[in-house]
């Protein structure tokens, strides 16, 4: 983060404080205008009052302009849906301007007609709706340094982002070319300037793999893919190929350099895992968290997001000592297969130092562990698929930073 | 069908009294639209046939299928190498600003690994892909495919792995055999859904893993007319491939009988020919795709379940087991979880798909699994805990609680004959489904309310079912994932 951002990130803080503050001390009424306001628009905008609500922790590749990454600032959201404008990003060769009537998606290979789709035809299909987290397998690979790295939870955490996707099943595409016999994967190629590449195996595109057109109800934003993506639940974000142009169906996987020399996962022992697709089961605390600080003792609502790739979040439990106990959380709402799910806590600070932790379970039985336990499994030089547990210390002053406790 | 090859017919065709072949086969061709559209949410096949001619550069596979003509040497690639990648990888391939290809070498199992091309990836093949594709960065494509061969030859002679005077071309560069070529384990690959497929990525710790079924593979039957039976499966499945005659996907003690393969999504069904060597009509084996497991504990698994029943020895490929289970069915068993594709890849590659002979029919269904196999069990309980044991999954009773096979599922029938298994597809509803069967002339077709599916026999009389997706394991509602203890004994305390 740099210095000015830090700084607008502290003044949105003491303005928040200072508003519950006052609203409690003063009761004062707020003034009403005196004008009529501004009239309907085209395309709404958030409050000018939250312009300090954007992405956060923008990396980009050196000497490779556009590629990199943006991150959603979780600290400032609430519920489960992540505003199109602040999923997450994750670049390999920026963000390609695609035509939609000049857009094409071609499925070729081992079949039986290879077929070549436009756009709005692709619009005229059945559709179905889901919510899904994505997440990239990098995300929260900070927790591996060995020091704790000051930064904001959406810092730390934010290449996570939870929507409404609305799309057709891939089978349904996959049944009108019929497959041929020895079809066991999919190479599936973007629209970016890398053409970037990646092999999925047959079995999961058949089972709930979807071609995406359409998320939180609009359009796919171009950096999420538009005019279209794949989709392909609970699984790492850079197997979801965005700008999707062509699929082609082979016997064996292609061995792309994301699936080879990246996104593989190396052990202690020097060999490396390879497709590990599955996301973990994970929970970050929101609030209070790093960026936020606290108002004195008194109150506090402990909150976070929880999500597994393998299922159903099942539960969540919060420590505010360290990790020496544990209690249950609420967990919030409609809790969705593979999304996002808020889980809140009821806390009284009484303003000593604390930890506060969040361990989530999912439906497959499968327990958040412990970045201890972590490390010791995947070594520390393993920097994909890290879902352990992270903690915020709160000092006696308020503030609140990442780090690392034994538990 | 498609737009191109073969119009829908207007509907008035169909009901014009006797019509002449040419007409016939429209229209056979008007019922496999019509059952697709009774399907609801049908398909409304919008795509536009490509000529296979006009279709771009193939995709580059491991084993150099869809390697271009032409070639490159190392000497040319150092030029293009200065001008073009030096500035961010580096004038020797390391110690730019940007991932480093060379070097590396003996890193990966220490505390700092450096991943590079020599020191990390697998295939040679890969590089010549990616630079293909995506570099140089600011200008991809850039490159002509001599230029890409020659730095690639370039990249690998900085690395040592081919000499400075190396010429590649589509063989040589597929047959280099990277350093790091077995420095990889594919964990995650065979399984057929997300929501199964957890275990093998399970980041809760060590020890966690216990070895799991991610799929019924395939079901093997035998009929007593090949092609009888090929055009009924392909009819409603699509396309029945002819299979030389194997010994490899029927048990040990078979003889080789012709094979009929017909994909159904994530399955396929084997049919072979009945014989007094081989058996009446009827199931001949289930195989269960096992993950988690290597082939060593799968040997210890078995050896210690089946000390009352038949062991049969693996049989040609070391991953493959075959077992009886207490009842006397035939079991295929593959726990392979690296070798398999491979294995399969192999197959696929010795008989080319477009020279197989296949019987091709309408495939008025959209399959997505085979997704319940019902065996026959004298003694139930004897049965039963045999499949405890061998699926892992000590709750089920194969009764009211179905044994979980990954996303499928296994039950067992006292009844002789008994024997059965349904087929998952796309967008099923039961009428529909029932309605369309019987205009296919198929005889038999019963609608079970309760289960919600429709029942069928095949030719020789196997008892298979149409229905819709089992409920997600994993996902909610679904009940054998509810019996699963939730917490261990690690969450249950709040002052542990």
């Amino acid at each position: 983060m740099s210095a000015t951002t830090r700084r607008r990130f502290l003044q949105a803080t003491v303005a928040l404080t200072t508003a519950t503050v006052g609203a409690r001390s003063a009761g004062g009424r707020a003034a009403l205008p005196r004008a009529p306001g501004t009239p309907p628009s085209r395309y709404g905008a958030p409050s000018p009052f939250e312009a300090a609500v954007g992405r956060v922790g923008f990396v980009s590749m050196p000497g490779a302009p556009a590629s990199g990454a943006s991150r959603t600032p979780l600290e400032q959201l609430e519920g489960t849906i992540t505003p199109a404008s602040l999923h997450f990003e994750r670049h390999h060769g920026g963000v390609p301007e695609i035509d939609p009537s000049a857009h094409r998606l071609v499925i070729r290979g081992r079949v039986n007609r290879p077929l070549s789709f436009r756009v709005d035809d692709l619009k005229r299909y059945p559709l179905v709706s889901r919510h899904h987290f994505l997440e990239c397998s990098g995300n929260s690979a900070a927790l591996v340094a060995p020091v704790a790295v000051d930064q904001t939870c959406g810092e730390l955490h934010g290449l996570v982002s939870g929507s409404e996707w609305t799309g057709i099943p891939l089978r349904t595409l996959l049944g009108e070319a019929g497959l041929a016999p020895g079809a066991r994967w999919l190479v599936c190629e973007g629209a970016d300037a890398g053409r970037m590449n990646r092999s999925v195996p047959l079995a999961k595109a058949m089972d709930d793999g979807m071609i995406a057109l359409y998320q939180n109800g609009e359009r796919l934003r171009p950096e999420n893919g538009y005019p279209l993506r794949l989709l392909l639940p609970g699984w790492e974000g850079n197997i979801q190929i965005k700008w999707l142009r062509e699929i082609t169906v082979t016997s064996a996987p292609a061995m792309t350099r994301e699936e080879t020399s990246k996104y593989t996962d190396l052990r202690p022992d020097g060999i490396a895992d390879q497709f590990s697709f599955t996301m973990g089961v994970k929970s970050v605390i929101t609030h209070p968290a790093a960026g936020l600080a606290m108002a004195g003792p008194g109150w506090y609502a402990i909150k976070g997001l929880a999500w597994s790739g393998a299922g159903a979040i099942r539960g969540v439990e919060v420590s505010v000592d360290g990790g020496r106990s544990w209690r249950s959380a609420q967990l919030d709402g409609v809790v969705l297969d593979r999304f996002l799910t808020r889980f809140r806590f009821d806390w009284e600070w009484q303003g000593q130092e604390s930890v506060i932790l969040s361990r989530a379970t999912d439906s497959a039985g499968r327990i958040q562990p412990s970045r201890s336990a972590w490390l010791a499994e995947h070594g520390p030089s393993f920097n994909y698929h890290c879902n352990a547990i992270q903690a915020w210390r709160i000092s006696r002053s308020g503030k609140v930073e990442n780090a690392y406790v034994e538990a | 069908m498609s737009k191109p090859d073969c119009p829908r017919p207007a509907l008035s065709h169909r009901l014009r009294p006797r019509p002449r072949p040419t007409v016939r086969l429209v229209l056979r061709a008007a019922i496999g639209a019509l059952a697709l559209a009774l399907l609801g949410g049908g398909s409304p096949d919008l795509g536009v046939r490509l000529d296979p001619a006009a279709l771009g550069p193939p995709v580059i596979l491991p084993d150099g299928t869809g390697l271009p003509p032409g070639s490159g040497s190392a000497r040319q690639g150092e030029k293009i190498y200065l001008e073009h990648c030096a500035a961010c990888h580096g004038i020797d391939g390391s110690g730019g600003a940007n991932d480093a290809l060379v070097g590396g070498r003996d890193t990966l199992a220490t505390s700092r690994p450096v991943k590079t091309v020599g020191s990390y990836w697998p295939y040679a093949t890969t590089l010549f892909d990616y630079v293909r594709r995506a570099m140089p960065y600011p200008a991809p494509g850039l490159l002509s495919d001599d230029e890409v061969y020659a730095v690639s030859a370039w990249i690998l002679a900085l690395n040592g792995i081919v000499d400075r005077d190396a010429v590649l071309d589509a063989k040589r560069l597929a047959g280099i055999r990277m350093p790091n070529r077995d420095g990889f384990r594919r964990v995650d690959d065979r399984h057929p859904s997300s929501s199964s497929s957890a275990a093998a990525t399970d980041r809760a710790g060590p020890g966690a893993e216990t070895a799991h079924v991610v799929g019924v593979d395939h079901l093997a039957i035998r009929v007593s007319d090949m092609q009888r039976s090929g055009e009924f499966y392909a009819k409603l499945f699509g396309p029945a491939a002819k299979k030389p005659p194997q010994p490899i996907v029927a048990h040990p003690t078979s003889v080789p009988s012709p094979h009929y393969w017909v994909r159904m999504g994530a399955s396929y069904l084997a049919i072979s020919l009945a014989s007094p060597e081989n058996g009446p009509p009827g199931f001949d084996h289930p195989c269960f795709n096992f993950g988690g497991i290597s082939p060593a504990e799968m040997a210890r698994k078995l050896a210690s379940l089946n000390r009352e029943y038949e062991q049969l020895a693996s049989y040609e490929i070391a991953t493959d087991f075959w077992a009886r289970d207490p009842a006397g069915n035939l079991l295929q068993i593959d726990a392979d979880p690296e070798g398999y594709w491979e294995r399969l890849d192999a197959l696929a590659r010795a008989v080319p798909a477009e020279e197989l002979d296949a019987i091709r029919g309408p495939a008025v269904f959209q399959t997505i699994r085979i997704a319940h196999v019902a065996l026959e069990a004298r003694d139930l309980e004897a049965s039963a805990d045999y499949y405890r044991e061998l699926l892992a999954d000590p709750d089920a009773d194969g009764r009211g609680r179905p044994f979980r096979a990954g996303p499928a599922r296994v039950t067992l029938e006292t009844a002789s004959g008994g024997a059965y298994f349904a087929v998952e597809v796309a967008g099923f509803e039961r009428e529909a489904v029932a309605k369309t069967l019987r205009a296919l002339g198929i005889e038999g077709v019963v609608e079970h309310r309760e289960e919600d599916v429709v029942e069928l026999r095949d030719p020789d009389g196997i008892k298979l079912q149409i229905r819709g997706a089992i409920a997600r394991p994993g996902g909610l509602g679904e009940s054998s994932r509810d019996r699963a203890p939730m917490r261990t004994a690690r969450m249950n305390g709040e002052n542990d």
